[in-house]
């Protein structure tokens, strides 16, 4: 927005600091995304910050500073935080934040626990950055930018509220960001104190709401980078909207992929042997190898006249049971071996793959040992009907 | 990309598991039944396995798991399954899904709480709006913007499962573990799509 933009020169400063954080924010980014579990994790990385007290203090010191003075300071500490927090939430932040102010603002507010708190100097142009799109970041503006100005009555504690904002509108329009200054005017707590910035309201309604809206910042941005075709977007709106399209869309899709796969293969767990892995053997060691005593027990059965399908599967199912077979490359065996239908539509032949599913069913089941015969031979003619439709049996 | 191959691994090994247990269960389901068996065992796979990873480093695990196992043994018929998949503690989900079903009133008075909350914001507002004539344009875009968010966030809660008394920032997180586990489990399904037909051409 028109207000963030500092002077050129811290920007252009803070630029060339930047692409230090950006190695470091790059590998904590990878390293955070690889080992995380999601966006949780990604956010406790990034919010894990033990140096948080040392960065407040470093902070405080910006206080009296001007903006060339704290570029250099900004500059100075990021190398030591860097690297214990991922906080320049992505280069990108750190590129395209144009408000140095935001870089001055302490993320904390007074009650907030450590660990989550959005901290430093990386969350709040983040923060800003994100605020931005934030129609709240009206908001954020008028009360930077109102210099000089107590803003007790600027900011309504704690409502996104229209009223209040519109109060505040009027006055201080621009915030320039030259009101980096903070306001030295809380005394050290026990938690990590937020150094307010000049112009900005001190009260712990408004700081607690800044925290919130940072921490919701930072999901937005986690949330944009995983959904694709957020990152045109701008705008809390739009990317909910983005964000709902998305879930729907996956929902969707599960619901599919399921209808597919029972279509497919109703003998769900003829996919078990094939796909098994190391990991497998070891998560469901006994239960696997149940399994497989009762495909092997059922290579026993008279199958070697019927269709090479039940052969090659049973085999195909005993070889992967021995080889570490990475998924895919199971996967592609798997295709050999399986009974083919003829996928999607399950109108025609539904019927004749019911009886087979469950032929295929009884033989495979330890009680009907002694059908198998039959429903073997009966299944071996459906079987040849669809192999002569469709089938490509490789093997 | 957020997924790493060992929750990847952990819910493919789950997800065949409980997929082997739907296979037992019935010869001669229909294929909406089946399709319904899938989509029970791919989702308790998937809410299993995110409970199982939440619980190395002590987080919480996501609400939205808890919802969903709680919102598929509601259902009486797939108890069976859920028993076999889970083991007994089954049991344990389906008092689950009664915790949901008060956690739902007490969404539902919280919305009630909310809303008048809203009308009393929006009373003042109006007052504050009609007041100082200059933000109010803007102002009232901005209202609408809320408006504009509100609404999709109340969308969104009714789409992720559990959302519905979440609030605000959890929101947003379980959205987020949510998206990524839809996610994992599209591309599993695809996986084992794939694999059971041979390939064309």
């Amino acid at each position: 927005m028109e207000g963030r933009a500092a002077g050129g020169d811290y920007i252009a400063s803070l630029l060339s600091s930047a692409p230090r954080l950006d190695l470091g924010v790059l590998g904590m980014l990878d390293g955070a995304a690889a080992g995380a579990d999601g966006g949780e994790d990604c956010l406790e990385r990034f919010c894990g910050d033990p140096g948080f007290a040392e960065r407040a203090a470093r902070l405080s010191s910006f206080s009296g500073q001007r903006f060339a003075g704290a570029a250099g300071l900004f500059g100075v500490p990021p190398p030591a935080s860097a690297a214990s927090n991922g906080e320049f939430a992505g280069s990108r932040e750190a590129s395209s934040v144009s408000d140095p102010v935001s870089a001055m603002r302490d993320a904390n507010a007074k009650k907030r626990k450590a660990p989550a708190a959005a901290k430093g100097k990386g969350k709040e142009s983040s923060a800003q950055a994100g605020e931005q799109k934030d129609p709240d970041a009206k908001r954020c503006k008028t009360t930077e930018g109102s210099e000089g100005k107590k803003e007790e009555s600027s900011v309504k504690p704690k409502s996104e509220q229209a009223g209040s904002d519109k109060s505040v509108e009027d006055g201080g329009q621009k915030p320039p960001g030259k009101g980096k200054n903070a306001k030295p005017v809380e005394p050290p707590k026990d938690y990590v104190h937020v150094r307010a910035r000049r112009g900005q309201a001190t009260d712990s309604h408004s700081l607690a709401e800044r925290v919130r809206r940072e921490r919701i910042s930072q999901r937005m941005k986690v949330l944009q980078d995983l959904v694709p075709g957020c990152n045109k977007v701008i705008g809390k709106a739009l990317m909910l909207d983005e964000i709902i399209n998305y879930v729907q869309s996956l929902q969707r899709q599960v619901e599919f992929l399921s209808m597919k796969l029972a279509t497919v293969n109703p003998l769900d767990f003829s996919n078990l042997p094939t796909l098994l892995q190391k990991d497998m053997f070891q998560a469901c060691g006994p239960s696997a190898s149940s399994v497989f005593s009762l495909e092997s027990s059922s290579s026993g059965f008279p199958f070697s006249d019927q269709g090479d399908v039940f052969q090659s599967f049973v085999s195909n199912a005993l070889e992967n049971q021995c080889s570490l077979n990475p998924l895919d490359l199971a996967l592609s065996q798997a295709t050999n071996a399986q009974y083919a239908f003829q996928d999607g539509t399950a109108g025609t032949n539904l019927q004749q793959r019911n009886f087979w599913e469950e032929d295929l069913q009884n033989v495979f089941h330890i009680d009907n040992g002694q059908q198998s015969q039959e429903n073997g031979v009966s299944a071996q003619s459906f079987h040849g009907q669809l192999q002569a439709g469709h089938m490509k049996m490789e093997f | 990309m957020h997924a790493p191959k060992k929750f990847k691994k952990a819910f493919m090994a789950q997800l065949l598991v409980s997929l082997r247990a739907a296979g037992q269960a019935s010869k001669s389901m229909g294929l909406r039944e089946r399709r319904d068996a899938v989509r029970l065992s791919s989702d308790v796979a998937m809410a299993l396995v995110s409970a199982r990873r939440a619980r190395a480093p002590p987080r919480s695990p996501p609400a939205w798991a808890r919802a969903l196992v709680a919102r598929h043994a509601a259902e009486r018929r797939n108890e069976a399954l859920m028993h076999r998949i889970m083991g007994g503690a089954g049991y344990e989900m389906a008092a689950a899904a009664a915790a949901a079903e008060r956690g739902r009133k007490e969404a539902r008075s919280r919305r009630i709480v909310r809303r008048s909350r809203r009308v009393c914001r929006k009373r003042r507002g109006s007052l504050s709006a009609a007041g100082a004539s200059g933000g109010g344009g803007r102002c009232s875009a901005m209202a609408a913007a809320r408006r504009m968010v509100r609404a999709r966030l109340q969308v969104l809660r009714s789409l992720v499962p559990g959302g519905e008394a979440l609030r605000g920032l959890s929101l947003l997180s379980e959205t987020l573990d949510y998206v990524v586990c839809l996610k994992t489990q599209v591309e599993l399904l695809q996986c084992l799509c794939k694999g059971s037909r041979p390939q064309l051409g």
